[in-house]
């Protein structure tokens, strides 16, 4: 699955300048764990945005190659509990 | 926790894709399906294929890291004195006029530095530390 975060949204979140970002985390409304395998992480910059995302994969990393910042054979992936569209804290 | 950091530019937009690499995993069930609905995901069942054949909401996402230090930039130095050939590494932290830059000469050159010749630094702007144990100059001043 892929998805977007524009630029303008990132601003608006903090990162109002080149970042190095090593870590990343979801939420959702019931926090939740399960081990995950096989799973790939790949981050990349593009021109399309959060209403455009292509439905090709890679055409979504239009600007410079990809990068694939976890691949893992087992993770133990756990969401964190939280308001509907409050993502912001941690 | 990412085994291998990004660098988001804050130039472009951010491209997240999330994939396995057999058929025994979805992350569908975690989507942290924001109520408002408009930001997409683009997703498929299917681990092998490239394209996506429905969407849906975006996942609530949040990111750790810092911000990365301003590039280095080189200059170019001109030796007056061949008669020694230096190993000379430049390099500038910033390039504002208010920002310090930071110039490190590889080898031991007590005694032979007399001035730099560098019309926007003055000698009260210098401040120089030895060390001879690492045979090594520290310049600091700004430009």
């Amino acid at each position: 699955m892929a998805f977007i975060y524009n630029k303008s949204e990132l601003n608006i979140a903090g990162i109002n300048a080149p970042t190095s970002i090593s870590e990343i985390w979801f939420r959702t409304n019931t926090a939740g764990s399960t081990t995950l395998s096989g799973l790939e992480v790949v981050l990349g910059h593009t021109t399309l945005t959060n209403l455009t995302v292509s439905t090709t994969f890679a055409n979504n990393f239009n600007v410079g190659p990809p990068l694939t910042v976890l691949n893992t054979a087992s993770y133990v992936y756990t969401t964190l509990a939280g308001t509907w569209n409050v993502p912001a804290d941690r | 926790m990412l085994t291998t950091p990004f660098t988001y530019d804050n130039v472009n937009n951010l491209a997240v894709q999330i994939r396995f690499t057999n058929s025994t995993n979805s992350a569908l069930g975690f989507y942290a399906d924001n109520a408002a609905g408009t930001p997409r995901t683009q997703y498929v069942f299917n681990y092998t294929a490239a394209t996506a054949t429905a969407n849906t909401s975006r996942m609530m996402m949040g990111f750790t890291g810092p911000p990365v230090p301003a590039p280095i930039h080189n200059i170019n130095l001109t030796v007056e004195n061949q008669s020694f050939k230096p190993k000379l590494k430049w390099k500038i932290l910033g390039n504002s006029v208010e920002e310090n830059f930071m110039a490190e000469i590889e080898r031991s050159l007590n005694g032979q530095i007399w001035e730099l010749l560098d019309s926007k630094l003055s000698d009260y702007q210098r401040v120089f530390i030895d060390n001879p144990a690492i045979e090594s100059k520290l310049f600091i001043g700004l430009n």
